[in-house]
């Protein structure tokens, strides 16, 4: 990987995330299958928890360019591992639980959708804000949702959000941010009254 | 968020906080509700985010046409196996010679058998101090009539006078049409002499035809000095 390419998949950059992930896919799996003896039915899910958290420290400017490759190979291994100790992350339980979700929640009764906390590995009160949450992001603008998760996901600072999203400088950027939070905390609060969870939030958001 | 708590929100999200930072997290998530309200949008929308990427990653697999490699064999694993199959070999060529079949003692003796012992010396000329029967007899057997020779010299080794040519003969001649059974009877008659030697030899091989290899074996051994020592080892291998 070159320090433009590097410095494309630090940045965020999606296709950069593509070609990084094409790139190693035979050698790391490989390495999964035969080294590792994770089953075959299990190698991709953990290539691509490694793939995202190797993007997740690279955009955290924790990571350098040289030996991207052996980073890659002992977070995949280390992904395996956990899972071999059932020490799933609280984000991977989370993914999870959206996972087994159906695409379309508007219709559907919440309450069926909260499984025990044996089985998803997250206590009810975490599963309803999830839902909630996850309803009230459906609600909100694509721009309101894209500004949020690149400041709030990716970190990206505020200062080079400003062209992106057509707002004067960073302070905009900033009060543009505190209003799309705002809506989101008011409709996810909406959301747990109207399924009577109201007393799970002691603040939405 | 202050950017340290940033991180450490983020690292706890994915497992890698511990030992005395998870404590104090853990603590500070307790007391600060406004800490777990971050928490739970950092969950909600990386957790979409990342599902999102992964079903973007999925197609790209499917466009791309990757798959995990079928199993590699390492430059190590590759020298062993080829030390593996030279042991394997090497084995199997000791086994090859401790154990592969034998010519079976039988079927040597057969081929052995196969040229008929010369006619005597007498028949090659004229001899008059022969009886006509004898001549005629060894004649057959000049002439390869074998059948015809065994039935007229067994006849003459009837007499008690029988000489060691009638003997012999008689029984070579019992040996080249497949009697050998009755062929061992006339060579066992053959006296100490000229023949005798040659009398033991096809001795032998007849008793090895008929599978009376206990009785050969003593004959055999006693040859192994002789002239015929590299046939008799032959044989005497089968044998074991």
């Amino acid at each position: 990987m070159t320090e433009q390419e590097f410095s494309n998949f630090a940045s965020g950059d999606e296709k950069a995330l593509h070609q990084f992930y094409i790139a190693h896919f035979g050698y790391v799996t490989g390495r999964l299958l035969y080294k590792e003896k994770c089953p075959k039915d299990r190698v991709r899910e953990m290539y691509n928890d490694a793939v995202l958290a190797v993007r997740d420290r690279a955009m955290s400017g924790n990571l350098r360019p040289d030996n991207l490759l052996g980073f890659l190979l002992v977070t995949a291994s280390n992904c395996w591992k956990m899972e071999l100790r059932r020490q799933s992350s609280l984000l991977k339980r989370h993914e999870r639980y959206l996972e087994q979700l159906p695409d379309n929640i508007d219709d559907t009764d919440f309450d069926n959708l909260i499984r025990s906390e044996e089985e998803t590995g997250l206590e009810v009160r975490r599963q309803r804000h999830t839902l909630a949450l996850r309803q009230a992001l459906s609600k909100l603008s694509d721009a309101c949702r894209e500004l949020l998760t690149d400041t709030i996901v990716n970190g990206l600072k505020v200062g080079g959000l400003a062209e992106k999203f057509g707002l004067k400088d960073a302070r905009g950027v900033t009060a543009k941010k505190q209003d799309c939070k705002g809506q989101l905390e008011r409709q996810t609060l909406h959301i747990l009254q109207q399924n009577g969870w109201a007393n799970n939030a002691e603040r939405s958001g | 968020m202050e950017e340290n708590v940033d991180k450490t929100l983020r690292a706890y999200a994915d497992g890698s906080l511990s030992g005395e930072a998870l404590e104090a997290f853990e603590r500070q998530l307790e007391q600060d509700p406004d800490l777990r309200s971050e928490l739970d949008l950092y969950l909600a929308l990386k957790a979409m985010d990342n599902l999102r990427l992964k079903k973007q990653l999925q197609q790209i697999e499917v466009a791309e046409d990757v798959s995990p490699p079928a199993p590699f064999i390492t430059r190590r694993r590759m020298l062993w196996t080829a030390a593996a199959a030279s042991v394997a070999l090497v084995l199997a060529a000791v086994w090859w010679l401790r154990e592969a079949p034998r010519p079976d003692a039988a079927q040597l003796a057969q081929e052995y058998t196969a040229k008929p012992y010369p006619s005597p010396v007498a028949t090659m000329g004229n001899d008059t101090s022969q009886p006509d029967a004898v001549e005629q007899a060894f004649l057959a057997y000049r002439s390869g009539d074998f059948s015809a020779a065994a039935a007229q010299l067994t006849a003459l080794a009837a007499k008690p006078d029988a000489g060691d040519k009638i003997l012999f003969y008689a029984g070579e001649s019992l040996l080249q049409t497949g009697q050998a059974e009755r062929a061992v009877a006339f060579f066992e008659r053959v006296p100490p002499g000229e023949l005798r030697d040659v009398a033991d030899w096809r001795h032998a091989l007849a008793l090895l035809q008929i599978n009376r290899p206990n009785e050969a074996k003593p004959i055999l051994e006693k040859m192994k000095t002789g002239s015929r020592k590299a046939q008799a080892e032959a044989l005497l291998n089968a044998i074991k």
